[in-house]
């Protein structure tokens, strides 16, 4: 979203260039790394099964530790004789990569390819799109195709701890097929289409009447409340103080340039990735079975924190609804599947809500879509497009959902109660947390994994079972994950620190390290393990699925 | 297509010009004063004359009462907000205002009778029509219970506390803006490549240099900002002169790249006597005593655009140093 801004008088781009702030909006959480190191770490444990399974050559303490649950559990035993059927399936998934011109600069990478361009070294009338993900030489990050600089390949990229193991070889023979798959499953975050929002507020102001000018040239600093009150509302700016609005006073940029009624921002795509699981009051009316982020009863108890306030007045100022023309989400994530008031996949149907029910609330004010159906509409893509290049990238919807759905404030529908603080911790300590660098917990984070997943695999076996069928239950799945994250949160409700989202707009690394301590490390290493572990259910299970 | 919403933000704002009105300052003398004075009354009266000609523009399917309340409360609610940002709210009232307000709304919708009555006559704007307010005259941003009486909001500490909290946030924080930058694409991806020892800096003091990939492609006169963020991870844990770890935030300008490199941005890291005693001895320390570090970076551009972050990077110092 664009920002028109005061401009204050003299002020110095020394000083600006220590001080200044980029926005950080506390609300809007990205961890696109973290959600493709789950699903990489997932198709490992599938890989892991698959070779035990197949008594393929592995670490003698893993081969222990993977013997001993096998002989404790028939299911687990069951479970690697499936992993074997699962991965050569995924394996020959298409990758769905398109070729990212971006070149390479680290003289290791050069040396390799003889020169800065990637060399994929595709078959002779193969596309990057078209091979096999087993086939995809080089890890990619989840920056991959969308404008980096220099080339995305993760020269850093290794197998977590024990499960090197299982995945041996060198830099270009490795089995990659869990990297692009987690690059797909870190890709909903960048579909900027799902809201598009229109600012009434703007549009009114879109009158050569009301267009004044601005310097060019150079950035400028200005308060926060100032920058809020004025580039919306003209009329409240002279309520700012003389010191942040500057000699000059109040102007407005050139805002006829900005399409008020087309705001697109990556910042907006995660509305759609929460579920709340609180128990449902009697009133408002909800749209799902459980409701999605709704800013009016966000957090733990329904009481928004202040993070949440701020942003609700941020929306409510400029008059920000959404718009259904151009959003995808509003349509694609209303699941009705069947006529009923039950799906087909025997979970509640999406209540339907027309143009105008989407369109004449604010967004604070507006249930938006859940989590679950953004998977369930993954799923349903996925299947349409099985055996094509679409197929993976549909794939990590559901995958996305799911580690979306195993983080304490995406499960209570908060943007506060420290979401961002909590998940850039997990993105910073994500490989300390599973015990990349530490065998012994690296083991028992495999072990924790597996017997989750044999779990999460029973849910949806009983599932099949109960209903006759060989589909997955996504939004069963996504919604059971959820739930099981609210429950921990609420046995440690110290994760949910809503002082820490109001701090990181001026302050992220201070934030951020309210939750680098070991207790908050432990419920961060379950809940990323109860994630990975429904991840690798899924994964198994969807190969299964029938054409 | 986006008629509706218009046209009901516009309708809510046709009852608005009262209010506005109060708020225009008095005329001050001085031709800048002046002029800030009169693009506030064109506004008002594009507002007023806008909401006028949107009612010709309404989504059908919507009666045309419903949309005016819809329209009068986001109008509502946008005076709240704005109250709130100017502190005239605290948040535990302007939470009780909207709750009020939200609750008493899905009560109306589903009594067209009530909507006109309370469009119509409702002196104190608390969606209690004048016939059953038994208080009437209630303040603005006051929240009140079904017979229009205000509700007492008790102030606790946790809510002064956010308060407090919320003003010294808003207080300290910075936005950018920069006109050149309008238009201009959202910056390209950067990547750490290296940090450790540099020579002597541009500003004379010896301190750690930050490698990054260059961004360029930016329009003419539109700046680019490296934010930089670092976890430094103590390699000896328990030391007690060092917390295990700790997470540093820095933005440089572009302007302090010390090279002309095509490719490459050396970003200066003074640990010397530019920062105060305490800030460059937490940082030499970092820098020196932690040993490895995660880092990671991302670009913005002088509107406040970002990239998307960079991965992060764990990585020692160069053992040659980075050159500046």
């Amino acid at each position: 979203m664009r920002r028109f801004v005061a401009r204050p008088a003299g002020y110095s781009l020394s000083v600006l260039s220590l001080a200044i702030l980029s926005v950080p909006w506390p609300a809007l959480a990205h961890n696109e790394p973290v959600h493709q190191r789950m699903t990489d770490y997932a198709y490992h444990v599938l890989l892991a099964g698959a070779r035990f399974s197949e008594g393929g050559d592995m670490s003698a303490r893993l081969r222990v530790v993977l013997d001993r649950l096998g002989t404790s559990n028939p299911s687990v035993k069951a479970f690697y004789g499936d992993a074997a059927q699962a991965v050569p399936k995924l394996r020959a998934l298409k990758s769905g990569l398109a070729a990212d011109p971006a070149p390479c600069i680290t003289p290791s990478l050069i040396s390799l390819f003889g020169g800065p361009m990637v060399d994929w070294k595709l078959p002779p009338g193969t596309s990057l799109e078209e091979l096999p993900m087993s086939k995809v030489r080089l890890p990619v990050t989840v920056n991959y195709g969308h404008g980096m600089l220099i080339c995305a390949i993760d020269e850093g990229w290794q197998s977590s701890g024990v499960l090197a193991s299982v995945n041996p070889g060198n830099f270009v023979t490795h089995d990659y097929t869990g990297a692009p798959l987690g690059y797909w499953a870190a890709a909903p975050d960048k579909e900027t289409k799902d809201w598009v929002l229109t600012s009434t507020t703007l549009e009114v102001l879109q009158n050569p009447a009301v267009v004044g000018a601005i310097g060019a040239g150079v950035s400028v600093a200005v308060s926060a409340v100032c920058l809020l009150a004025c580039s919306f509302f003209p009329v409240a700016c002279v309520l700012c103080p003389v010191a942040a609005v500057g000699a000059a006073g109040v102007v407005i940029d050139e805002i006829t340039s900005i399409d008020a009624d087309s705001l697109e921002s990556a910042d907006y795509v995660g509305f759609g990735h929460f579920i709340d699981m609180k128990p449902t009051p009697a009133s408002p009316t909800f749209f799902d079975d459980k409701p999605a982020k709704f800013m009016e009863r966000a957090g733990p108890t329904g009481a928004p924190d202040t993070t949440e306030k701020l942003v609700t007045a941020l929306f409510d100022l400029g008059g920000i609804h959404v718009n259904h023309d151009k959003s995808l989400a509003p349509k694609n994530y209303e699941i009705l599947l069947g006529s009923g008031p039950v799906g087909t996949d025997f979970h509640s149907n999406t209540i339907h809500r027309d143009k105008n029910q989407w369109e004449s609330p604010t967004v604070p004010h507006m249930q938006l879509t859940a989590v679950d159906n953004l998977a369930m509409f993954g799923y349903e893509q996925a299947k349409s497009a099985r055996g094509t290049a679409e197929e993976a990238l549909r794939l990590g919807w559901p995958l996305h959902a799911i580690g979306d759905a195993s983080v304490p404030m995406h499960a209570v529908g908060a943007s506060g109660y420290g979401h961002r603080p909590y998940e850039d911790s997990v993105d910073m300590v994500y490989d300390e947390l599973l015990g990349s660098d530490n065998v012994a917990l690296s083991l028992d984070t495999v072990s924790q994994v597996v017997v989750r997943a044999v779990k999460w695999r029973k849910f949806i076996q009983d599932w099949r079972v109960l209903h006759g069928t060989t589909e997955v239950p996504v939004r069963d799945l996504v919604t059971a994950v959820a739930a099981t994250t609210r429950q921990k949160a609420n046995a440690q409700p110290s994760v949910f620190k809503p002082d820490r989202s109001l701090q990181y707009i001026v302050d992220k690394g201070g934030a951020t390290s309210a939750y680098d301590n070991a207790t908050m490390a432990a419920i961060q290493r379950d809940l990323l393990i109860e994630g990975i572990a429904a991840e690798v259910a899924f994964l198994m299970s969807y190969t299964e699925v029938s054409p | 297509m986006r008629c509706f919403v218009l046209a009901a933000a516009l309708l809510a704002a046709g009852l608005a010009p009262a209010k506005l009105a109060a708020q225009a300052p008095a005329p001050k003398s001085g031709s800048e004063s002046c002029v800030n004075d009169a693009r506030i009354r064109a506004t008002k009266a594009v507002e007023q004359g806008m909401s006028i000609e949107a009612a010709s523009c309404l989504d059908p399917s919507l009666s045309p009462m419903a949309a005016r309340l819809v329209g009068t409360v986001n109008l509502t609610r946008a005076q709240y907000a704005r109250d709130f940002l100017q502190g005239k709210l605290t948040p535990a009232r302007y939470r009780a205002i909207l709750d009020d307000r939200s609750g008493k709304l899905q009560q109306l919708v589903r009594d067209p009778d009530r909507i006109r009555e309370v469009l119509e006559n409702d002196a104190d704007g608390d969606l209690v029509a004048d016939r059953l307010d038994r208080c009437p005259g209630t303040p603005h941003g006051v929240p009140t219970d079904a017979n229009g009486c205000p509700l007492r909001v008790q102030p606790t500490p946790e809510d002064q506390s956010d308060d407090r909290s919320l003003r010294a946030i808003l207080s300290r924080s910075r936005f950018l803006y920069n006109r050149s930058c309008d238009g201009a694409p959202p910056p390209r991806i950067t990547t750490p490549l290296e940090w450790g020892r540099g020579p002597q800096t541009k500003l004379g003091t010896q301190g750690f240099n930050l490698a990054v990939a260059k961004v360029i492609g930016q329009q003419p006169g539109c700046e680019v900002f490296y934010e930089v963020q670092f976890r430094f991870i103590d390699p000896n844990p328990g030391n007690p002169a060092l917390p295990p770890s700790k997470i540093l935030t820095i933005v440089f300008s572009d302007s302090e790249d010390l090279l002309t490199d095509p490719v490459r941005s050396v970003l200066p890291l003074p640990v010397g006597p530019t920062l105060s005693p305490a800030r460059s001895a937490v940082r030499e320390a970092m820098l020196r005593q932690y040993f490895r570090a995660s880092w990671r970076v991302r670009a913005v551009n002088g509107s406040n655009v970002t990239s998307h972050w960079s991965p992060f990077v764990t990585q020692g110092p160069a053992s040659s140093g980075v050159d500046g």
